[in-house]
């Protein structure tokens, strides 16, 4: 079931009034809408709710047995069964063939064959977002750090239809305590939530397809039958479609739950206005990175152990982040160029003697210019299907200026414009239009709404595209 | 910048059930903890970022914690205060209830030509019957209230003037096959014509053979392999991109119609080759288009197969009444076994087609060529070197770009046999 249909929009004006019905009994509304974002997963495949049926199972078992533990071994012990189990469910689903195939591709090499043969497994919608939070609540619990709940407010957790597929990834301190008192029905952010849900819809249905099929799909197609212009304009199309995309999901994701009394954290803050790649990391897909920070950073030893380490570890942990998005080199090349920014970015603060330079306006236009364009090349690995097409998009650049250049339209151009301009907004103005929209009658908030959704219909493609971020 | 950093997690009190409502604030952020959180160098005096940090000093947050704060049950409470902490206020439940309805319920009057449409395009059933009484009404209350201007206005600023129109006209040229030679009047069947082999059609770099991709969603990457496979060769031209259109196919005309498309790019394009794909989505009962007066059974009965194979050959023909030679990439095994036998039998009435029309369609058997050790669906194949591809998508139906480069090689292969393409190289060196 996808946000922008109108199967959703049936399912959530059936849920919405049903949720705040039941409500003032929470402990009636935790079935229901348990019921609800089981009915919303099973939309996909209904085989998908026994996994997880099984992956809420498992780790509360275990987060309850680790705060039982009485002994450090036996709490790091279970942990690591935990561990095991999450990553070994994920690695069947999103990785095995990648690993196998890679494995006896490289053992022909050396004329071995190995004894796995490939297996045709359909990759269950959501489980790496899903398995990420379980694993922040067996980890938290292990820390000390969160007390486990009961198996019904994990399920709700685990389950809950707005973040279930496509994040964002909310830990468990964040929604669990919200899963056990009532929310107040008097006090619900609906302008930020109707925002929220009608930007979303726009960046997604307008933005990002449109972008997709005039320019981006054409060129990461063939780049050689393209010019120089089209590849650099495609490459930040692409830039575009994925933000688009991505924080068009995760906020309509924030705004249902607004409008279900729950509050989500927020995911993306203007990526493209960041000044450095640790910057943009701190306002790109939020949630995921400072998970990766917590959970796979840190342990490793972050910045604790010394230069080289620190630079090991950065690069380890944007590599993982890179494996997260898809089972293949050219995502793990996609992290290492991150992780290489990341690690250079240190070195060159923590050379002797570095003096920060005046924070002056052309320094940030530079910084700004500079971090965004490394985003890019990176992007050319995570949107190629192999390396050859991401090599012939780089070297496509410098080849083929002068040629015709029929896919850069006024139209693409400005939906480029738009999606980086949206950035450079004053922080007011969104809140200057929520607050205004607040001060409308009921009825002035329902035709402002309903023309926003008219908009985005006429003007978005027939159908609807998945978005990017499901197949992660 | 200090080199001292604080311990991984700072220890916090574990967050209990009964602590929903005002959570413990996070810790500052752990100094140089990447990727995200990392300290900030000292400020410039003066500086924005100068000024922001008199700012937290002054009212004793952090950025980031005030960002938090307005995150779930971190900071404060949501359920405590009646405003927002940028001072909007905020609203009761009802509220939000009331003006996702109502917008619903106007968006649905200013959509209603769309949303017929829309209805229009489904398959036969139930719903497709309410919801087309349904937008139906919704179309005549909009039009009234002149409520569907909005949207026109929109569309004609797009050029998208005739976007809810129902189309359902099939344009089909007179057929180029010629009748089976039946009995002569002495009772003796007519000897068959037999064509003196033509000479091959030949390009050069100057006179490039122009080639163009159309067809469902099963074309789009074979499409870009091909696409990519022909700036390779120096006398292949591809023309019109990829025209790849998802869930379209040749028994919906309403949904897309094919036969106007075909004929409206081949007069643009002059393309000297077409590479077509349909079918995937035809094995359905249902038709729109039908001559008048004529009525079809279930699919692959007599009377669909009948009306079928008119629109296979009449996109074939509209090609090569042009000029233009198809190039048909049939449809594939999948991983459903009841679907591979339907494609098997939409493939068939394809191939017949194409053999009614020699030297001028070109059949590519995908079925083959994507079928396993054990001759059924396979995702993955081994190339020349023993490696495994994969060349099938995860949905068990469309292929991967490996898989599209399989297919491209073949067209390849067969454009190479059709047409002369490399005598120019013969003159060129002489």
């Amino acid at each position: 079931m996808l946000f922008p249909t109108s199967t959703f929009a049936i399912f959530f004006l059936i849920v919405l009034p049903l949720s705040w019905l039941t409500m003032p009994k929470v402990h009636r509304w935790r079935p229901f809408i348990l019921v609800a974002s089981y009915v919303f997963y099973s939309w996909w495949d209904w085989r998908f709710i026994f996994l997880l049926a099984g992956c809420t199972l498992w780790n509360q078992l275990l987060a309850v047995r680790i705060h039982r533990a009485t002994t450090q071994a036996q709490r790091k012990l279970l942990l690591t069964v935990a561990l095991i189990g999450d990553l070994g469910v994920l690695g069947y689903f999103k990785y095995y063939d990648f690993f196998i195939s890679s494995s006896q591709n490289m053992a022909t090499i050396v004329g071995l064959q190995l004894p796995f043969s490939l297996r045709t497994i359909i990759l269950p919608v959501g489980i790496s977002f899903y398995t990420f939070m379980a694993i922040s609540y067996v980890v938290d619990t292990y820390r000390g750090d969160f007390v486990p709940t009961t198996l019904e407010k994990f399920a709700v957790y685990l389950s809950f239809f707005p973040h279930l597929v496509a994040g964002p990834i909310v830990r468990p301190g964040e929604l669990i305590p919200q899963l056990s008192v009532p929310r107040n029905p008097r006090r619900v952010d609906t302008s930020r939530a109707f925002y929220l849900i009608a930007t979303g819809l726009f960046k997604k249905v307008v933005i990002a397809n449109y972008l997709a099929s005039h320019i981006v799909d054409q060129v990461f197609g063939a780049p050689t039958q393209h010019s120089s212009l089209e590849i650099l304009i495609g490459i930040y199309a692409y830039a575009v479609q994925i933000y688009a995309d991505f924080s068009g999901y995760t906020d309509i994701a924030i705004g249902l739950a607004l409008l279900l009394g729950f509050t989500f954290p927020r995911n993306f803050d203007s990526p493209y206005a960041a000044l450095s790649l640790q910057d943009f990391w701190r306002r790109w897909h939020m949630t995921l990175s400072r998970w990766l920070r917590d959970y796979v950073y840190i342990p490793l030893g972050g910045n604790r152990k010394g230069t080289i380490i620190t630079y090991r570890n950065l690069m380890l942990t944007m590599l993982i982040g890179g494996l997260w998005h898809g089972a293949g080199w050219t995502f793990v090349v996609w992290g290492g160029i991150h992780g290489t920014g990341l690690a250079f970015e240190h070195w060159r603060r923590d050379r002797p003697g570095y003096v920060e330079p005046p924070d002056t306006r052309r320094r940030r236009i530079t910084s700004r210019l500079i971090t965004f364009n490394v985003v890019c090349v990176a992007w050319v690995f995570f949107r190629a299907d192999s390396f050859p097409r991401a090599w012939e998009m780089l070297t496509g650049l410098f080849t083929g200026w002068g040629q015709a250049s029929p896919l850069v339209t006024g139209s693409v151009l400005l939906a480029i414009a738009v999606g980086i301009g949206s950035q450079y907004l004053p922080a007011r103005f969104p809140t200057r239009l929520m607050e205004r929209f607040g001060r409308l009658p009921v009825v002035g908030q329902a035709i402002v709404l309903a023309f926003a959704l008219m908009l985005t219909n006429t003007m978005g493609p027939e159908g609807v595209a998945p978005f990017i971020y499901f197949r992660f | 910048m200090s080199s001292q950093n604080p311990p991984d997690l700072p220890k916090l009190p574990p967050v209990r059930e009964s602590a929903e409502q005002v959570l413990p604030p996070l810790p500052d952020d752990p100094a140089p903890e990447e990727p995200g959180v990392a300290p900030e160098p000292e400020p410039e005096p003066g500086s924005a970022a100068a000024r922001a940090e008199a700012r937290r000093r002054t009212t004793g947050h952090r950025p980031s914690e005030r960002r938090l704060a307005s995150t779930p049950g971190i900071g404060t409470s949501d359920q405590r205060s009646s405003s927002t902490e940028d001072g909007r206020r905020l609203s009761t439940a009802g509220h939000g209830l009331i003006v996702a309805v109502l917008a619903l319920v106007f968006s649905s009057l200013l959509l209603a030509p769309g949303m017929h449409k829309s209805a229009f395009n489904g398959q036969p059933s139930t719903k497709r019957d309410v919801s087309l009484a349904l937008t139906g009404g919704l179309t005549h209350v909009s039009h009234a209230l002149l409520l569907d201007r909005p949207r026109a206005l929109v569309q004609d600023a797009m050029g998208r003037q005739h976007a809810d129109r129902i189309d359902v006209a099939i344009v089909v040229p007179p057929s180029t096959v010629t009748p089976k030679p039946g009995p002569t009047p002495s009772g003796k069947p007519a000897k068959p014509v037999v064509p003196k082999p033509a000479a091959k059609q030949a390009f050069t770099p100057k006179k490039k053979l122009r080639l163009w991709i159309a067809g469902d969603s099963l074309v789009i990457v074979p499409g870009y392999s091909i696409v990519r496979a022909a700036g390779g060769s120096p006398v292949i031209q591809s023309v019109g991109g990829v025209d790849g259109h998802v869930a379209t196919g040749l028994t919906r005309p309403d949904v897309f119609n094919w036969f106007e498309e075909l004929s409206t790019q081949v007069n643009r394009l002059h393309p000297n080759v077409v590479v077509m794909n349909f079918g995937a989505n035809d094995d359905h009962d249902y038709m729109t288009g039908l001559p008048p007066g004529t009525s079809i059974g279930p699919f692959l009965s007599t009377s669909w197969i009948k009306e079928y194979r008119r629109r296979v050959g009449a996109v074939m023909d509209i090609v090569n009444h042009a000029g233009g030679v198809v190039v048909w990439i049939g449809l594939p095994v999948t991983r459903s076994p009841a679907e591979t036998q339907e494609f098997d039998r939409i493939n068939a009435i394809v191939l017949g087609e194409a053999k009614a029309r020699p030297g001028k369609v070109i059949f590519i058997d995908t079925y083959t060529m994507f079928a396993g050790d054990n001759g059924g669906y396979s995702e993955y194949l081994q190339n020349d070197k023993g490696d495994s591809i994969k060349v099938r998508a995860g949905d068990g139906v469309h292929f991967e770009p490996a898989g599209g480069d399989l297919i491209a090689r073949q067209v390849l292969k067969q454009l190479n046999e059709q047409f002369d393409l490399t005598s120019w190289r013969k003159h060129t060196s002489a």
